[in-house]
Formats: C-alpha cells, sequence, structure tokens
C-alpha cells in the first residue's frame, strides 16, 4: 500500500523512498493496478526498516494508501475518506497507548512517561521464580511463628535443624510490630484486586504499612497510572487498616 | 519480600535409616530434607531459605546401587526470603563508611546505599560515625531506613545476596 502514498505529492506523510518509483509508475497507474502492488510489495520493507507494528500503523494513518485509481479524482470519495480518517485518529492514538503499556517487552523508549512504572512492575513479576507467591510480612511472621513455638519441643531432637536465616527472617517480619492477622488484612485489600492491583503490589503496600495514598503511589509507582481509580478505594483500605492497628494497639495496652 | 516456593528435591536416605516400620523411615525423609534445607543457605532464583512449611508428596524411592541408600523425590513448600529490583524495603544500618552505609534487610547484611545514593545527607565522621541531613534527618548504627532496590546480585561462593539501595524518592530515609 505504500507505493500509493508515494504517489503522494498526496502523501507527504510517506517516506521519500518509494517516490521516485512511485512516480513513474504513475502514469502506468490506470493500465496495471497490480503494478502499484508490486511496488507495495517491494516499498513496505525500505520505508519502513522492519516490519514492525508502528511502521504498519504509520501506513495505515495515511487513507490514499486506500484509494485506488479509479476513485483517485473522485472528490467526494477523497473528502468522505478523510471524515473517516480524522474520525479514526482518536482510537489509533488510543490503542497506541494500551499497545505502549501493555507491551511488557518494549524497552519503554516510546511511553516515557510509563516506563519507570512498567519496568518496576515488570522487574516484580519478572523477577518471582515460578510456582512461587509473594506473602505478606505478616502472614510470614505468622507462619514462622508457628515453627518458632514448635520448635520449643521439636528442639529436643537433634536431628532436627532450621536455617540459619530463620532468625533474621522471623526478626524481620516481626519488625513492624503488626499483630494483625493475614487474612483481615487481605480481606481489607480485596477491593484493590478488581482495579487491576495484582497480589506482589498489595504484600508491597501492606508491608510498609503506608499512612497515607501519597505513601502508597510513592512507594509502588507502578500504580500511578491507575491513580485517579485507586484514590478513593486506597483511602478506604488504609483507614480501616490504622483502625485495626488502633484496635489492636489498646487491645495490647488493655491486657498488658 | 517473603515468597511461597514449592519445590522439589531429591532426598538421600542413608541405608541404616531404612526401618520396617513406615514411620521411622518418614522421619528418616523429613529429618534428611530438613538437613539439606538448613545447609543451602540460599539459591539464586528463590534468595534465602527461611522454613519449611509443609512436606506435600514423597515419591517412590531408588535403591543406590553403589551405596544401598535410598534415593526419594520430595515434593515440599517452603519460605523464602528474596531482594526484588524496585521493591522498598526497611533494614537496619550495621556500618557507617564515608562513601556509604550498610544495611541489614532480613538475612541479607551486604544491601549497600552509596553516598551518591543519598541526596541532601553529609557524612559526619567521628567515633559514632552517621550521616545527617539538612533537616536533622540522622542515619546512624541501629536506624531503621526505609530504601528502594536498584539491584541486586547473588555470589555463588559466598552463598549470598548483594544489593544496591537508594534514599532517592519520596518516603524513604529514617522511619
Amino acid at each position: 500500500m505504500s507505493e500509493k502514498g508515494g504517489k503522494g505529492g498526496r502523501s507527504s506523510l510517506k517516506s521519500p523512498v518509494g517516490n521516485g518509483d512511485s512516480s513513474g509508475k504513475q502514469k502506468k497507474g490506470k493500465k496495471v493496478q497490480f503494478d502499484s502492488e508490486d511496488i507495495m510489495e517491494t516499498d513496505t520493507p525500505i520505508s519502513n526498516g522492519k516490519a514492525d507494528t508502528p511502521a504498519a500503523k504509520g501506513l495505515a494513518l495515511n487513507p490514499f494508501n486506500y484509494i485506488s485509481p479509479a476513485t483517485e479524482n473522485d472528490v467526494a470519495f477523497r473528502i468522505r475518506v478523510l471524515i473517516v480518517y480524522i474520525l479514526l485518529i482518536p482510537t489509533f492514538y488510543h490503542d497506541m497507548d494500551e499497545g505502549g503499556k501493555g507491551d511488557k517487552t518494549a524497552n519503554g523508549s516510546k511511553k516515557p512517561t510509563g516506563k519507570g512504572s512498567t519496568t518496576a512492575e515488570r522487574r516484580l513479576d519478572q523477577e518471582l521464580p515460578p510456582n512461587s507467591t509473594c506473602l505478606m510480612d505478616c502472614e510470614a511472621a505468622e507462619i514462622l511463628q508457628s515453627i518458632q513455638d514448635q520448635m520449643v519441643i521439636l528442639s529436643q531432637d537433634p536431628d532436627i535443624k532450621l536455617p540459619i536465616s530463620f532468625d533474621t527472617g522471623l526478626t524481620y517480619a516481626k519488625r513492624g510490630g503488626n499483630y494483625a492477622k493475614p487474612e483481615t488484612v487481605k480481606k481489607i485489600f480485596e477491593p484493590l484486586k478488581k482495579h487491576g492491583v495484582s497480589d506482589c503490589e498489595i504484600c508491597l503496600i501492606t508491608n510498609i504499612c503506608p499512612e497515607s495514598v501519597d505513601e502508597v503511589f510513592a512507594v509502588v509507582p507502578a500504580l500511578k497510572p491507575k491513580m485517579s481509580k485507586l484514590r478513593d478505594p486506597l483511602r478506604i483500605a488504609l483507614a480501616e487498616l490504622a483502625n485495626l492497628k488502633e484496635a489492636l494497639a489498646n487491645l495490647k495496652n488493655s491486657t498488658t | 519480600m517473603f515468597l511461597k516456593t514449592q519445590l522439589s528435591w531429591n532426598v538421600l536416605v542413608p541405608a541404616e535409616n531404612l526401618d520396617a516400620e513406615g514411620l521411622m523411615l518418614q522421619r528418616a525423609i523429613l529429618t534428611r530434607l530438613l538437613d539439606d534445607f538448613a545447609t543451602k543457605k540460599a539459591v539464586k532464583d528463590i534468595g534465602y531459605f527461611i522454613a519449611v512449611t509443609t512436606l506435600d508428596r514423597v515419591g517412590k524411592g531408588l535403591i543406590s546401587q553403589q551405596s544401598g541408600a535410598l534415593l526419594f523425590p520430595v515434593d515440599f513448600s517452603c519460605i523464602t526470603f528474596k531482594i526484588l529490583p524496585g521493591e522498598t524495603l526497611e533494614g537496619v544500618v550495621h556500618k557507617v563508611l564515608k562513601h556509604g552505609i550498610f544495611l541489614r534487610c532480613g538475612p541479607a547484611e551486604k544491601v549497600y546505599i552509596s553516598h551518591h545514593k543519598m541526596a541532601g545527607y553529609e557524612y559526619v565522621p567521628g567515633e559514632n560515625p552517621c550521616f545527617v541531613n539538612d533537616k536533622g534527618l540522622k542515619i546512624e548504627n541501629g536506624s531503621l531506613v526505609r530504601v528502594t532496590v536498584i539491584a541486586e546480585r547473588y555470589d555463588e561462593a559466598e552463598k549470598d545476596f548483594r544489593a544496591l539501595v537508594s534514599l532517592e524518592g519520596d518516603f524513604l530515609g529514617p522511619v
């Protein structure tokens, strides 16, 4: 289709490579429509470099690619094509945006605003080994503490050993002094999943124990693109978490 | 971040631990698994080994013709700790140097912040060296600091991870 753009004195959009050829063949346009198709096949790789999506989309942008020589002189037809083209531009850029963000393999050069967040989220997901799931610190603390409690009895058996990282891992998991049950915390943040927040991101949020919504977006930059959708649900979840912590703190103070 | 991982290992049970009664054999398999788990400090893919949580499946044993030991394929779940690039961690300072700080984040002790990644902080030498910024925030031995992970690397020889972290960002710094 590129050669039709090459006929472009109309196609200022088209690459200059095909222009020479197509102008020569322009005179033959009516005679042999197939010639133009041949040019299209040869021109496509030259003008686009690689048969890549953006290039293909770039070609698709030029409405005159789709004009056959027969209708070339039909002004009304050309006007109709232009109108359709103008109407399609917003949807095209919307698709490009989605493609940029959704394209996890992109180097990020296309969408600089989304680059950092996509890269950060991509890294976390990439680094997760197979057959592995994220655990919240409170979840890990509960499991490790139960093992620690059983070690009182199990330590009588010299054959049973714990890894050297166990103690430091348990200390780290309990560092926040967060005694909330993992199930309760999960329920509080469950509504965020409807807005596309992954389990890994929820773990990141709960591990930091943020006090404000801005803190969440600073700590988990991958959520920034969804800021408008997530602001209210996050505010509600953080308020519930704060209430839970306060209730637990009061309970602890009352028992001591 | 803590991970829950499912692994499949082969556990070698020496012939002397074999018993006609199944219970002792199961105990032997479990203790060998725990021993192997405790010996392996860390692995590149899943991080530091913290604890075995469940024994999911024990397969059929294969007899080693040379030693007479039995090799059992075992599926189990465990908790590990892995530092992920892009993650936000909290670490305790355990070494303050002129050009940076070493933190301890869980089992990882070689988590390093370069002074280049501590914008606004100046080194204050002395008996108890520290980094101080213009707002009076101090980072010294024992301080709890929130950082973001730039990169991590596994040292096969020492079976240890090293991480490079940064204080550049909102809500990062001493907690």
